[in-house]
Order: structure tokens, then sequence, then C-alpha cells
């Protein structure tokens, strides 16, 4: 079992991770050939149990040429539906946990409303935290985030 | 003030970038999502929950993850041609679990 204790930020707990194409993609694009883009090294993201899924800051779409999946129209935000398609794109996260990286493929809703004075680039959520675990160390205003690996569990 | 204009034609430029960019994905994915919404009444019923994989007009296949589907996609086409991948789920019961949530919030926020 790896552990790593991260600090905690305003908005709460900060993990330095890194962006990638899916597993998927890179399989293929090594198959056929083609190059791979390079990963997106220290992008910080913030772990939010609120938020169903995976948001993203739509600059690194272009980054790494992520291939959109899917959209969904008319998003609800805060002020209520928006009229805009919201795109769903493939993306490949890994957060590095000391000595072992766990790897995640799945959609991240790009543009997010990710305001520039944010100190995150990425909104981590359940369907990623769902697969590690989070301990929250008030006093010491850190939390601990670690993976159970199969062999492990 | 002449840095001041160029700032803002370069803020400008990128923007209309941004959304040429966006439009365009809309354009790729059009068809899919359109196939997408017609085909769902019967995916409902015959795949719930499973992530559905779509080609212009057609349905590639139904995979059990995303990841599954995304190398369902993957194989079958390769890495240029776009696909749609999307879990079959019944928007109307999405919308209501958000509704439950809102409710909360306000009552949290009453309370």
């Amino acid at each position: 079992m790896a552990k790593v204790t991260h600090p905690i930020g305003e908005l709460g707990p900060l993990v330095r991770c890194i962006l990638a194409v899916s597993e998927e993609r890179e399989r293929i694009l090594k198959k056929e050939g083609k190059k791979i883009p390079d990963r997106v090294q220290n992008i910080v993201g913030l772990a939010d149990t609120g938020s169903d899924g995976v948001l993203i800051d739509s600059r690194h779409i272009g980054d790494l040429n992520l291939p959109v999946r899917s959209m969904v129209e008319k998003p609800t935000t805060i002020d209520g539906p928006s009229p805009r398609f919201r795109c769903k794109c493939e993306v490949g996260l890994i957060i590095p946990l000391d000595d072992m990286k766990v790897r995640w493929d799945g959609s991240a809703y790009t543009d997010a409303n990710l305001k520039r004075d944010c100190q995150c680039d990425l909104i981590i959520g359940r369907d990623v935290l769902a697969s590690l675990n989070l301990h929250y160390d008030g006093p010491n205003c850190c939390f601990t985030i670690w993976h159970e690996s199969p062999a492990n569990a | 003030m002449k840095g001041k204009l160029m700032a803002r034609h370069v803020s400008r430029n990128s923007h209309k970038t941004r959304l040429n960019s966006k439009a365009r994905q809309e354009a790729v994915l059009a068809t899919e999502l359109e196939t997408f919404e017609a085909k769902l009444p019967s995916l409902l019923h015959d795949a719930p929950g499973k992530f559905v994989v779509i080609n212009g007009r057609d349905i590639i296949g139904l995979a059990d993850d995303y990841t599954r589907a995304l190398r369902l996609g993957y194989d079958k086409l390769g890495s240029e041609a776009p696909f749609f991948v999307e879990q079959v789920l019944d928007p109307k019961v999405s919308a209501r679990r958000s509704k439950i949530f809102l409710t909360r919030v306000e009552l949290l926020k009453n309370g």
C-alpha cells in the first residue's frame, strides 16, 4: 500500500497529477506507429467528492489532442441550465502515490468553470476517488491519499 | 496604449479559435449524437447501464465499462475515425437525481 500526504489548499485537498491520453489510445497509436502526445506534468487537481465526474480546463484538450467522445447538452450549473454544449473528452489521469502511480482512463467534461484565479486545472470527482482512499487530518492541515491494489485488498 | 490594444486583439483571436474548434467538435459528433438520441429508447430496453459506441449512424457495439468501449472503438475504427461513447442511462432518472441533490442542498442552506 502506497500512501502520500498532501497539503490542503484554500479550496480543499490538492493533488499534483499527470494528464495523458488514455491507455487505449496510447496502445492504438503505438500499434499504428504514430506519435504519442507528451504527457502534461504537474497538473494541480482538486479532490472533490461533491463532483460526480472529472472536470478539466479546456486548455488541455489542445495540448494533448484529446478526442471528444460525447457531449452534454444544456449542462446544469449553479446559474441553472446552460444553453451551451459541454464536451466529454477521453482522458488518462495519472496520480503519483509515492512509489506507485494510479492510472485512470475515463471521460472528463471540459471547459469547466475553473476561473483563472482558481488554484487548480482539474477537479477530481467521485468516479476517480471511488477507487482511492482519502484521509483528512484536520489538526495538521493535510490529507493522505492511497490506493490498495487488488493483491493487497 | 498600443500594448493594451495588441493584448486585446490577441485575446479576441484566441477566443475565436476556441469557439471555432468547439463548433468543429460539435459538428464532428452531431450525427452520432442524433443516432444516440434516436436509439436511446431501444437501448434503454435492451442494454441499460452499458456503454454504447457509435460511428455515424451505426452502432459499433456495447461494452460493460468505458475502457472496454474505447478498446472496441479503436479496434474496429483505428485512431483517426471519430466515435461516440456514452453510457445508456435514462435522462429522466439522472435529472431526478440532480433535483434530489439540489433539494438537499437547499435544506442544508435553510437549516
